[in-house]
C-alpha cells in the first residue's frame, strides 16, 4: 500500500501475545485512518457497555495516511478508547515525532486489548515488537521514563508514555509523547494505566511510500510556496505568539471564560496574553514533524517560587488555569503546565476542575478544611500545589482527580461543573459564540473544540466571519466543520494548517487540498464527494457507538448556566446559548432522529448498516 | 485631542519603533477611521478595533483620553 503502511499490530496484554493484521484497502479508503480507523475498530470489537478501566476496554493508537509523508503538519495520531471521564469515546490527538516514527516502524496503528499482570512497555524496533518489563519505570515522570527508555532501547527512539497520573487512574490523565506533546483529553492515560502499559517506544527506519511522488512533490511545493509568501507579508499569529495569542481575541469578543464561566472577560487578560508570554518567557518555538508553523513554545521562568523550563502553555491552559480561576500570574500557570506535562495530566480539565472547586468553596458547598488549604479566586500557589496533588492523588487531589462533574456532584451541586458529557469545556463561551455551544453539546467526546471548531468562523473570521451571537443557520455550518475536522484528524494533519490552507474558502469548507494530498499519497483515487462522505461516515460511526452505549439527545447538553443565565459582561452581555433550537436543526442536517439517533436510512447511505449490533 | 493607542500582534509594526503603547494627536472631531488612516493601518474583515474595551467601527467618534486597542483576530486553541 502507499500512504498507508498496510499493517496494524494487535497486542493482547493479558496473554502477552502480539499479532500483525493486514489493513484492508477498502476499510482504509472508507475510514481514511487515525480517528476513522479508531472508530472502525471500536465499533467492531468493543462492547459499548464495557467498563472503561476494566481489561475488556480496547485502546487504539492510529496514524493517518499523510502522517510522516512530508505533507505540512502530517505528524499526528489519534488515541481512541472508551473514556473513564465521560463513558463515551475518546479521540485524543497529538503531534510531535512519535506518530511518524510508528509509521516508519511499519505500522498504521496499534490496538491494545486486555491487561498485563505487571507493568510493561511495548518496544517496536523497525517492525519487531516485544513486550518488556516496566517495573523500573513505574512511578517515573513522563520525562524521566522517556529518558530511561531511550537509554535502554535506542537513543533515537520516540516514546509515548503515561506519568504517575495515568498509573493512578486519574480520570483525565494524558498520554504524553516526545515528553511534552499531549493526547490530553478524556483520560486516555488512565486507560493505559489500567492496562499496566507504561509506554510505547518506537524506532523506525523504513520509508513511507507514495503512490505518485512527483504529483505529491509538485503540490507540496505549491502549497508551501503559497504559505511562505503569505506569511512573509504578515507573520502568522500562531508562529509569533503560539495559541496563547488568542487571549486578546476571546477577551475582546467577550468569550474568555472567567470565574468558572460566570463572566466572559477577565480584567487581568494582558498579564496572561501570548504577547506577554513571548516577551518574558519564550526561549524558542517548537514545531512538530513537517510543520511550517511551529506554534509550540519552549519557555523558561526565572522565579524563586514558580521557576522552571519546559513546554507551554497553550491558550486552553491559560484560559483554564488563568482566567477561569481568576489567576493573572503567568509564571504560576506555566509551572502548573510543566507539572501536568511531567505527571501526565490534561491541563484543560485540571484548570477547570480547580475553578469549579473555587466556586464550590465560595458558595459554601465545599469546606476549606476538606481541601486542606485556603482556596479562593486568584490563588496562584493553590493552582500549582493542587495540580501536583492531583497527579499523585494525594490529599484533596484524590477528589480533583475525578474531574469537575464528580467533584461538584459529590458536593450536591453538579450544575456548577462546566461540562458536556462530564468533560470540561475549552475556552470559548457559547453565550457569545452560539455555534460553539452546539459543537460542545454534540461532540462525541463531550466538551471539546477539536471535534469541529466553529470558533473559526464565529470568532476568528476563517474562512469568513459569521455573527457569533446569531443562532439561526448555525447547524449546517457546524456540521460541515465537524466533517472537515474528521477528515483532518483521520488524514493525520493538524487543524491549524489544514483549515486555512487545504480547504475551500467557503463556509462549507470543502477539503480540496486534503483531497489532492491523499490521492497523491495513497493512489486511492478519492472523488471530492467520497472524501466528504468519509468525514460524515466517521461522525455517524462515532455517534453509533455512543447511541449503543446509551447516549442520546438527553446527553447533548450544556450546563444551565450557559442556557439560562444571561452573560453579565462584555460584548455578549445579556445573551444565553440557544442550544435546543440549534439541536433540532442539527439532527435534521445529520439525518439523525429528533432524539439524536442515526436513522436506518443514514446508516445505509454511509455503509454502516451492516455493522454488528452489540 | 490625544488618544492612547495599543497595537498587538501583526499590527505592532504600525506603532512607533519599538513601542506598542503610545499616544496619537488627532483633530478635535476625529473618528476611528481617521486614526487608522493617519497611522497607515490597512483594515479588513479580521482587523479588530476596540475603543475603551468595546468594538468600534470606522465611524465611531473619539474623545480625548480614549484607549484604542488594535489587533488582528487570530485562530488557535
Amino acid at each position: 500500500m502507499n500512504g498507508w503502511m498496510g499493517k496494524i499490530l494487535r497486542v493482547d496484554l493479558t496473554r502477552g501475545e502480539m499479532r500483525e493484521m493486514p489493513l484492508d484497502r477498502d476499510v482504509a479508503k472508507d475510514y481514511i485512518g487515525g480517528r476513522g480507523l479508531g472508530i472502525y475498530f471500536l465499533n467492531r470489537e468493543l462492547d459499548p457497555d464495557c467498563e472503561p478501566l476494566a481489561p475488556d476496554n480496547l485502546l487504539v493508537m492510529a496514524t493517518g495516511p499523510l502522517t510522516g509523508t512530508g505533507a505540512p503538519t502530517g505528524a499526528r495520531y489519534m488515541i481512541m478508547t472508551k473514556s473513564p471521564l465521560t463513558g463515551a469515546i475518546t479521540c485524543s490527538n497529538a503531534g510531535g515525532r512519535f506518530p511518524t516514527e510508528l509509521k516508519r516502524a511499519g505500522f498504521d496503528g496499534l490496538i491494545f486489548a486486555g491487561q498485563a499482570k505487571r507493568p510493561v512497555y511495548l518496544w517496536i524496533d523497525n517492525g519487531q515488537a516485544e513486550l518488556r518489563d516496566a517495573a523500573h519505570l513505574w512511578g517515573r515522570s513522563t520525562h524521566s521514563a522517556t529518558d530511561m527508555l531511550r537509554e535502554e532501547t535506542d537513543p533515537r527512539a520516540r516514546v509515548a508514555c503515561i506519568g504517575p497520573a495515568g498509573e493512578r487512574l486519574v480520570r483525565f490523565a494524558a498520554v504524553m509523547n516526545d515528553k511534552d506533546r499531549a493526547a490530553g483529553r478524556s483520560g486516555v492515560g488512565a486507560v493505559m494505566g489500567s492496562k499496566n502499559l507504561k509506554a510505547v517506544a518506537v524506532r523506525g527506519r523504513g520509508q513511507i511510500s507514495l503512490a505518485n511522488p512527483e504529483r505529491f512533490k509538485t503540490f507540496n511545493q505549491e502549497i508551501l510556496g503559497r504559505f511562505k509568501a503569505a506569511n512573509k507579508k504578515t507573520p502568522l499569529g500562531l508562529t509569533v505568539n503560539g495559541t496563547a495569542g488568542v487571549v486578546i481575541t476571546t477577551q475582546h469578543l467577550g468569550v474568555l471564560p472567567t470565574r468558572n464561566w460566570q463572566q466572559g472577560t477577565f480584567e487581568g487578560w494582558e498579564q496572561i496574553h501570548g504577547e506577554t508570554l513571548t516577551a518574558k518567557y519564550l526561549v524558542r518555538n517548537k514545531a512538530c514533524y513537517a510543520c511550517p508553523i511551529g506554534c509550540g513554545r519552549i519557555t523558561r521562568v526565572e522565579d524563586d517560587v514558580f521557576g522552571g523550563e519546559g513546554e507551554g502553555p497553550e491558550y486552553e491552559t491559560i484560559y483554564a488555569m488563568g482566567a477561569n480561576c481568576m489567576i493573572d500570574n503567568l509564571p504560576a500557570i506555566i509551572k502548573a503546565n510543566y507539572i501536568c506535562n511531567e505527571l501526565g495530566l490534561d491541563t484543560i480539565t485540571m484548570g477547570a476542575t480547580i475553578a469549579c472547586a473555587m466556586e464550590l468553596v465560595e458558595r459554601g458547598y465545599l469546606r476549606e478544611d476538606i481541601v486542606g488549604r485556603p482556596l479562593s479566586w486568584g490563588d496562584a500557589a493553590a493552582l500549582v500545589e493542587l495540580t501536583r496533588q492531583t497527579g499523585y492523588r494525594e490529599g484533596f487531589g484524590d477528589r480533583l482527580a475525578e474531574g469537575s462533574y464528580r467533584l461538584a456532584e459529590s458536593c450536591g451541586h453538579p450544575e456548577l461543573a462546566m461540562v458536556s458529557k462530564k468533560q470540561e469545556f475549552p475556552g470559548y463561551e457559547p453565550r457569545g459564540a452560539q455555534a460553539m455551544g452546539l459543537a460542545y453539546a454534540t461532540s462525541p467526546i463531550g466538551g471539546s473544540h477539536m471535534r469541529g471548531d466553529p470558533a473559526y468562523f464565529e470568532l476568528f473570521g476563517i474562512p469568513e466571519r459569521v455573527d457569533p451571537l446569531q443562532w439561526q443557520g448555525k447547524a449546517r455550518i457546524t456540521k460541515d466543520f465537524q466533517d472537515l475536522s474528521a477528515i483532518i484528524d483521520a488524514a493525520g494533519l493538524c487543524i491549524f494548517f489544514a483549515v486555512r490552507n487545504l480547504a475551500g474558502k467557503q463556509l462549507d469548507v470543502p477539503p480540496i487540498g486534503i483531497l489532492e494530498y491523499l490521492n497523491a499519497a495513497t493512489g486511492a483515487d478519492y472523488a471530492l464527494e467520497e472524501l466528504i462522505q468519509a468525514g460524515e461516515r466517521i461522525i455517524t460511526a462515532e455517534r453509533r457507538f455512543l447511541t449503543r452505549a446509551g447516549f442520546s439527545r438527553r446527553d447533548d447538553t450544556l450546563p444551565e448556566r450557559l442556557t439560562t443565565e444571561p452573560l453579565p459582561d462584555g460584548p455578549a452581555k445579556g445573551m444565553v446559548c440557544h442550544l435546543e433550537a440549534m439541536l433540532d436543526e442539527y439532527y435534521r442536517e445529520q439525518n439523525w432522529s429528533a432524539d439524536g439517533i442515526p436513522t436506518a436510512e443514514r446508516l445505509a447511505q454511509l455503509g454502516l448498516a451492516g455493522e454488528k449490533d452489540a | 485631542m490625544i488618544v492612547r493607542v495599543k497595537c498587538f500582534a501583526g499590527l505592532r509594526r504600525y506603532a512607533p519603533a519599538g513601542r506598542s503603547d503610545f499616544k496619537v494627536e488627532l483633530a478635535a472631531d476625529a473618528r476611528v477611521g481617521q486614526l487608522l488612516d493617519q497611522m497607515g493601518v490597512p483594515t479588513d474583515d479580521r482587523t479588530f478595533v476596540a475603543v475603551n474595551g468595546v468594538r468600534a467601527g470606522r465611524d465611531q467618534p473619539l474623545s480625548d483620553g480614549d484607549l484604542v486597542v488594535l489587533f488582528t483576530l487570530m485562530e488557535g486553541g
